[in-house]
């Protein structure tokens, strides 16, 4: 009786046992199940709103392309012929009789012409197509063209490795970036000498801008109020974003600045 | 086979049971506003603890005859678990993990338990010598919703940290306890002998040892911060 009474209780004990044992696997079962799945849900969430945040950055891109497009047309049917007509009808002037008028009217003629070529310089950088028909590279070449005509920079732009053609997108994006980048060095860095270049790697294309101007304290321009320096970069790094490739900045106060950009074919 | 005379694991496990029920009322009472599903389960502790002291007292003092200390014993512990029951169903009403028609059916179970409590209470026979038909309906009654509780953590979107999660360790507390209780409890009319019950008594008390303490870490969760 005492015996069958002893084995009664080691049964149960081993029984519990075995309950609780299973019940503690399950509720750390639950909880490691959970945990993975919480980490997996929040990568999705993570990767959501990356792809919605390229999503968004591509369309405010496609925007601001429309809207050079329709700059550019603007100025180069309305505006251009406008000053065209213009020129044409001051040439058409007969001989006044003053001679000062005379001068008045020649260098009437020469301000609208270097407005006509200016404004065209403007409609083409802003025009997509161009870089869509000659390419980045050419595209790249008259940009600095234009700069060294200007007589104030000394403008190097080489181009390494076997050039590869780009998605015509892609191209354009990194024509912007390249603009961008000038636009910064005119507007801000003081410099006298520029150094672009592109070079074609096995997996990537590098766009390399350097300048030997004033620099800035990069700290400093992340905290200055909407600077434009700061809203340059910001684009240029949100164009990068968009060809999933790299930015790096290399810049200090008085020692010039260097944009390198990566981005794979 | 001295292990197997279990008077004094039975007095340990009793004893650390109202230590831990004791400290959960006071952690509960500190941390009553720190997360609001388990705010009143302070009130649950309590009366575990001055249940268990009263059975003790009664059980264990020579000046009341056998009948009457069992009498005692049953009435208290068929209050206890009415108490019990309502804070833990307050508890699953409270948690926003259960959602839809488990929802909306909880105060319909909590009338049914409390319903049949009543004609126990009519009955009064089975109120002052029978306790454990209370405690298998409330098991059966408890155990689904921390099942629910469960599988709807998994239909949710994973959006909590677990470890930090009040409901949940007290859910996993209740699970565990029933669990390993229930089936003990349905074959008690099978358990005659003395050092039987005391082995049952002890895998009680230990049964609510994790409980507390399981409730004890849910009081210690962070409070979880506003997010927009």
């Amino acid at each position: 009786m005492q015996t069958q009474n002893s084995n009664n209780i080691i049964l149960l004990i081993i029984f519990t046992t075995a309950i609780l044992l299973f019940l503690l696997s399950f509720i750390a079962a639950v909880l490691f199940l959970y945990q993975k799945r919480s980490i997996l849900y929040y990568q999705q969430l993570e990767d959501a709103k990356n792809n919605y945040d390229k999503n968004l950055l591509q369309t405010q891109i496609e925007i601001q392309e429309q809207t050079f497009q329709n700059i550019s047309r603007e100025i180069h049917d309305n505006i251009g012929l406008s000053l065209t007509l213009a020129k044409l009808q001051l040439n058409i002037i007969e001989s006044p009789q003053s001679n000062k008028i005379a001068k008045n009217v020649e260098s009437s003629i020469d301000l609208i012409s270097k407005a006509i070529h200016d404004l065209s310089d403007i409609s083409k950088s802003l025009n997509s197509e161009a870089i869509k028909t000659h390419g980045l590279y050419n595209t790249l070449k008259v940009e600095t063209e234009k700069i060294r005509r200007s007589g104030k920079y000394q403008v190097e732009f080489t181009e390494e490795g076997n050039p590869i053609f780009l998605d015509a997108n892609k191209e354009l994006i990194l024509y912007r970036i390249a603009q961008e980048a000038l636009n910064n060095i005119i507007k801000h860095a003081s410099a006298s000498n520029i150094c672009i270049k592109l070079v074609y790697e096995k997996d990537f294309i590098r766009l390399y801008i350097e300048d030997d101007g004033i620099g800035f304290d990069k700290t400093a321009v992340g905290q200055c109020r909407a600077g434009e320096i700061h809203s340059g970069l910001t684009n240029i790094r949100n164009r990068t974003q968009t060809l999933n490739g790299n930015c790096c900045i290399k810049t200090q106060p008085g020692n010039g600045t260097s944009i390198s950009i990566t981005a794979p074919y | 086979m001295y292990f197997l005379h279990f008077g004094y694991l039975h007095i340990i496990t009793n004893l650390l049971m109202l230590v831990l029920a004791f400290a959960v009322f006071v952690i509960g009472v500190k941390h009553k506003n720190r997360h609001k599903e388990i705010s009143h389960l302070y009130i649950y502790s309590f009366a575990s603890f001055l249940q268990t002291l009263i059975s003790t007292f009664f059980l264990r003092n020579r000046f009341f005859d056998f009948h009457s200390s069992q009498k005692i014993e049953s009435v208290t512990v068929n209050i206890f678990v009415v108490i019990e029951f309502i804070c833990i169903y307050f508890f699953f009403i409270k948690t926003s993990i259960i959602t839809g028609v488990a929802k909306k059916a909880l105060p319909f179970f909590m009338i049914i338990f409390l319903m049949v409590f009543l004609v126990q209470l009519l009955t009064i026979k089975n109120f002052l010598y029978n306790e454990a038909s209370v405690y298998f309906l409330e098991s059966c009654l408890v155990l689904p919703p921390c099942f629910i509780y469960i599988f709807q953590l998994f239909v949710n979107p994973p959006t909590l940290n677990l470890l930090n999660e009040a409901s949940f360790w007290f859910n996993a507390g209740v699970l565990i306890y029933l669990t390993l209780t229930l089936p003990i409890f349905f074959m008690i009319d099978y358990f005659h002998s003395k050092s039987l019950a005391e082995t049952v008594n002890i895998i009680n008390y230990s049964g609510y040892c994790i409980v507390f303490s399981f409730l004890i870490r849910a009081y210690l969760c962070k409070p979880k911060t506003a997010t927009i």
